[in-house]
């Protein structure tokens, strides 16, 4: 049991800078899931919290102790790995009860808390078996149980998932919650997978080249993105980036002007007369069954069965847009779109950063 | 392929510098290369095809001037290496399936298992009597065969002497006692006293032989059959290793000595100034000329091995001879030339011993106060017995050697066991 | 594709499929399907391995043959013509020195085996670890260690000679006289020369053991060792749960081809000290050499390498029934 603080860290290979200033407070019992792109240095971040590379500068802290100079067995973490890392000579019994070595508990009691574990992953009838007789998400449960043996005071998880085929990751993803549940503990859950970022999360740290762009809830990452990088990146499809002219009371999409509420000219005063970018997710896009709006033509539509996304163009613009599973313009019709200004989030181009209009979603 | 074959050209160019030469002598081949005859010779590479250039270049003139005699003839020559025991071997063993050397060089060691095998062209009708009479008495015997044929010209022979520091051993020491006494001295200066092969190596063998040959020992009875271990024979053997043990047990001798399977580390311990003396071959006398600077090497004297009493005297003769192998008695005429090519003005250049008198005094190269120690001990010149179960006597005295130098054995218990091993070994043949 | 139907060829009155062949009429029938029987027989494996088996068996059944018959013959190297007799295998079982050269044998195999797997084995995890911690200069350890493995073993038999060389000069014992200790008899006393030659032998199998075991720990995956390390595995528990179990194959497979190798190993021993002082450092391959080349005993000989045969397909038996199976 722990909080974890990361303090300005810092770390390089060689003259490469893999992470830059990382600080992040994760409170006893948190589950944080880290997310990026591939090379954005989440992994690496997570194997220094674990102790498997060290730190070029900065501390990392469990509780109020310093545990950047202490080997992983001494941090007293757990780790599921990416391809699982099972020992493949032991048997599951013996890989689960690894850790448990240079415990002083007699066999008896050993041999109860493997079978423990084993029950709450219901995984009983695989201990005398050996990994490579396992499927891949028994080698998961099996990973899992290892970790959760010694009651580590943090849980690391590398990608788990990544090597389970659909249907099993997205039971596993309630599974490992469901498990987070039944023992809570604090957990830092790597992933590059923004459904498992947004559902298994309690906060999600997003990171791109090596810096943190956004820490916050799943629903503060996914509807107020810090930067067009986070915009981008999470949500599927991602969000709309419209390239607009803010005039004094109202936002230019080329000829078309939208027409901004009062509030929102609040929100972006001192930004007049300025070239901006209107972030706008596709749910927030809608046709609009009479003509006005701005004009669109459709260029192809994707039924999803639950939803059709119907993917257009305005000049040069795409824009993708959700819409009621019965909706299917033809591609090469002619559409007219509403936006709904207050749920949309506005960029700086020049910094890529959220322009502050808090006010705006309050509407 | 081709890079590297050029300098290798180049080098073969620098050798065979007279321009004539160059198609004359080459890398497998002597005289013209379209010679309505060959003869093919396998000889070792320490002259026509010597690392030295000056060796090789003055071959190659007695090679071309002797080719350019023999008209209509060419020589192909095939190189054997330095594993003496296996090349001969494998001469043998070519011999019999068809595909030997018309004519070879043949360690004089091993010439009477060539002998044996009934492998060598008679050469009588190719020497005078004179020639064959003037040859020292060992050599006439060894290349004799069972019909009284000359079956090989034995073309150099060499002998074991003793070298000495004069700076530390000042006289020549004429027995046992005094070279161990001289040792002994040395060893007291923390150096070396004396150094001998004792490993194993045939070299080990034949310099000890001179011992045991110096108190009357024979190896084998006129049959053949070994006798070294009975008997006086017995006796003297013991002596001769007792011989060895004493200048080991009493520190005149270093224990090294039964890691010594080679004339070199000898020499090399004579350049870096370790030893007072060693047991060596005559040719390492040219040796220290040229590896000691002209000052150390005036320090080192040649004399007779010493003996168990000053009259006592022996010392092993060896080296090489050539003999044909062919049954066509052109090409054994040939191979005779070939011989005495080696035997006179070969010698004379190398500098190695004659295998007759006449010789010495024919050519001016053995002018030098050491050929007169050289052909003095010769008087006293044995010849390994040319008998086959020779080898097998050698290998178990190098044994016997190490075993007893370096205390594994008594030589009593090391005799037994040596004389069981040659005579099942002879029981054999 | 489909199995055919059961009832094949298909009954009257059915429809044949629209692929199937029809059946040939019986007088014509022979000769395809004869035709189809000489396809079969190429078709099996024998062709494959014919010409493996032809190279085998002229490059090393015919000697092996040839060496069982010559040992039922008391032939001499230049006198091969014998009749059959158990007199070679009599003269060996006799021989006085026989006991004494397999026990150079069991002593230099067992300690040059072990020393080669072992030194092999910690070179390999130290380049293996020194690549992971991307250290500088492994590739030139590597390049070096396999510099001694080129060396032909007469070679390294020389240079080693050279380095033991007990004269005032020689080079270790000038080392050691140089740090105060006394020179040792490396290649004179004979316990110590057997030792000199087991070092030798060492220092140039080394690198093949290197390379196969460096192959099989480059081949465990990093993140069991990590696991390892995050369960609180010391570096010992480490090497002995996560890295022996993994390098049991290639250990047992390196044991076998070193094992081959060094009974057959002669070269090296032969130009270091050439089997003495004495017996010391005589073992069965150079005793065998020695019988054929310096005693020209063929048959002896020969009975001395069906001998050595006989050890090293015993003993690569024995190891093999320890290779880990394939697991399912």
């Amino acid at each position: 049991m722990a909080d974890v603080h990361l303090e300005h860290i810092d770390k390089s290979f060689g003259p490469a800078q893999v992470l830059t200033d990382i600080s992040l407070d994760i409170a006893d019992q948190e589950f944080v899931v880290l997310v990026g792109p591939s090379g954005c240095g989440k992994s690496t971040l997570l194997r220094l919290v674990a102790g498997l590379d060290s730190v070029s500068s900065g501390d990392i802290r469990f509780g109020a102790t310093s545990v950047k100079d202490l080997s992983p067995g001494e941090r007293n973490v757990a780790m599921v790995f990416q391809n699982y890392a099972l020992y493949p000579h032991l048997t599951v019994a013996a890989n689960i009860g690894f850790g448990l070595r240079r415990m002083r508990m007699t066999r008896q009691q050993k041999r109860a808390a493997v079978l423990d574990v084993a029950r709450l992953l219901e995984i009983e009838e695989l201990l005398s078996r050996r990994p490579a007789a396992l499927s891949g998400g028994q080698r998961q449960r099996v990973a899992m149980g290892r970790a959760i043996i010694r009651e580590p005071a943090v849980f690391l998880f590398d990608e788990p998932l990544s090597n389970l085929d659909a249907r099993l990751r997205m039971q596993m993803r309630s599974e490992i919650r469901a498990l987070h549940r039944k023992r809570p503990t604090t957990t830092l859950y790597v992933t590059h997978d923004q459904t498992e970022a947004m559902t298994m999360g309690d906060r999600v740290v997003v990171l791109n080249k090596g810096r943190i762009e956004q820490i916050g809830t799943p629903s503060e990452i996914y509807n107020q993105p810090r930067s067009c990088f986070v915009a981008g990146f999470i949500g599927m499809p991602p969000m709309n980036m419209i390239p607009i002219r803010r005039s004094e009371d109202a936002l230019w999409i080329g000829a078309y002007r939208l027409p901004l509420s009062d509030a929102q000219q609040r929100a972006l005063a001192g930004y007049s007369n300025r070239d901006l970018i209107l972030g706008l997710r596709p749910e927030h896009l809608r046709l609009r069954p009479t003509s006005g709006g701005v004009p669109a033509v459709v260029d192809h539509i994707e039924p999803t069965g639950s939803e059709t996304l119907v993917y257009v163009h305005h000049d040069a613009q795409r824009l993708c847009l959700r819409a009621a599973p019965d909706v299917a313009p033809q591609p090469g019709a002619q559409v007219h779109l509403d936006f709904t200004l207050e749920r949309a989030v506005i960029f700086d181009p020049e910094t890529e950063l959220a322009l502050p209009q808090a006010a705006a979603h309050a509407a | 392929m081709t890079f590297r074959a050029i300098p290798a050209a180049f080098a073969l160019l620098a050798t065979t510098a007279p321009v004539w030469a160059e198609d004359l002598i080459t890398r497998n081949r002597v005289g013209p290369a379209d010679a309505p005859n060959a003869l093919t010779f396998r000889l070792t590479a320490f002259d026509l095809y010597s690392a030295d250039p000056a060796t090789a270049a003055h071959f190659g003139d007695l090679f071309t001037d002797f080719i350019l005699a023999h008209p209509g003839w060419r020589i192909d020559t095939q190189l054997q290496t330095g594993a003496i025991a296996q090349e001969q071997a494998r001469i043998i063993e070519q011999t019999r399936a068809g595909r030997g050397p018309d004519c070879a060089m043949i360690d004089s060691s091993q010439l009477a298992t060539f002998k044996e095998a009934g492998l060598l062209a008679p050469m009588t009708p190719f020497f005078t009597q004179e020639q064959i009479d003037d040859l020292f008495p060992f050599v006439r015997e060894g290349v004799t065969d069972a019909n009284g044929d000359i079956a090989a010209l034995w073309w150099f022979t060499d002998l074991r002497v003793l070298y000495r520091d004069v700076t530390l051993v000042p006289e020549p020491p004429q027995t046992w006692a005094d070279l161990q006494q001289a040792a002994e001295v040395v060893a007291a200066q923390g150096l070396e006293g004396i150094l001998f092969n004792a490993g194993r190596d045939e070299a080990s063998a034949f310099d000890w032989l001179a011992h045991f040959w110096a108190q009357g020992g024979e190896l084998v009875d006129d049959t053949g059959r070994p006798v070294f271990f009975e008997g006086e024979n017995r006796e003297k053997f013991l002596s001769a290793v007792a011989f060895f043990a004493d200048l080991v047990e009493s520190g005149a001798a270093p224990r090294r000595v039964t890691a010594l399977s080679s004339y070199d580390d000898l020499l090399a311990s004579a350049v870096a100034g370790s030893t007072g003396m060693f047991i060596g071959g005559n040719w390492m006398y040219n040796q220290i000329q040229i590896t000691m600077p002209p000052e150390q090497a005036a320090n080192w004297a040649v004399s007779e091995l010493p003996g168990p009493t000053p009259e006592q005297r022996a010392t092993g003769t060896g080296g090489w001879t050539i003999a044909a192998l062919t049954d066509d008695p052109a090409k054994t005429e040939i191979c005779a030339g070939i011989a005495q090519l080696y035997a006179g003005p070969g010698n004379a250049f190398q500098g190695l011993l004659p295998t007759s008198v006449s010789l010495f005094e024919e050519f001016e190269t053995f002018a030098g106060p050491e050929f007169d120690v050289f052909v003095s001990a010769l008087q006293n010149g044995r010849a390994r017995p040319s008998v086959p179960i020779y080898p097998e006597i050698s290998n178990q005295i190098q044994i016997l050697l190490g075993n007893v130098l370096s205390g594994s054995m008594t030589a009593e218990a090391a005799l037994d066991e040596a004389a069981a091993e040659v005579m099942a070994a002879y029981e054999r043949l | 594709m489909r199995p055919p139907p059961k009832s094949w060829p298909p009954t009257k009155g059915s429809e044949p499929l629209p692929n199937a062949p029809r059946i040939a009429p019986p007088v014509s029938a022979a000769r395809p399907a004869g035709k189809l029987r000489g396809a079969r027989a190429l078709s099996g494996p024998l062709p494959w391995l014919l010409p493996a088996l032809i190279m085998l068996g002229l490059f090393y059944l015919y000697p092996i043959a040839e060496a069982l018959r010559l040992a039922f013959t008391d032939a001499r190297l230049f006198d091969q013509a014998t009749e059959p007799s158990l007199d070679s295998i009599r003269r060996v079982s006799q021989s006085a020195a026989l006991p004494v050269i397999l026990q150079n044998t069991l002593v230099y195999t067992v300690a040059s085996v072990l020393g080669q797997l072992g030194l092999g084995m910690a070179i390999a995890i130290l380049v293996v670890r020194a690549e992971r911690a991307r250290l500088r200069g492994t590739m030139a350890l590597r390049t070096l260690v396999l510099a001694a493995w080129v060396i032909p073993a007469i070679a390294n038999g020389v240079i080693w000679q050279l380095l033991f060389s007990e004269a005032p000069f020689g080079a270790i014992n000038s080392a050691l006289r140089m740090v105060g200790f006394a020179p040792v008899a490396w290649l004179s006393d004979p316990s110590n020369a057997m030792l000199s030659a087991v070092i030798a032998t060492i220092w140039q199998g080394t690198a093949y053991s290197m390379i196969l075991l460096y192959a099989a720990l480059k081949s465990i995956d990093p993140a069991l060792n990590e696991a390892a390390a995050i369960d609180n595995a010391t570096g010992f528990e480490r090497f002995w749960f996560i890295t022996l179990p993994h390098l049991r194959a290639a250990l047992l497979v390196n044991a076998i081809l070193i094992l081959i190798m060094t009974l057959n190993m002669f070269d090296t021993i032969l130009s270091l000290t050439g089997g003495g002082p004495g017996r010391a450092t005589e073992v069965l391959s150079l005793f065998a050499y020695n019988t054929v080349f310096q005693s020209f005993e063929l048959g002896r000989g020969a009975v001395l390498s069906i001998l050595l045969l006989i050890i090293s397909l015993t003993l690569t038996a024995a190891m093999v029934v320890f290779l880990p199976r394939e697991r399912k």
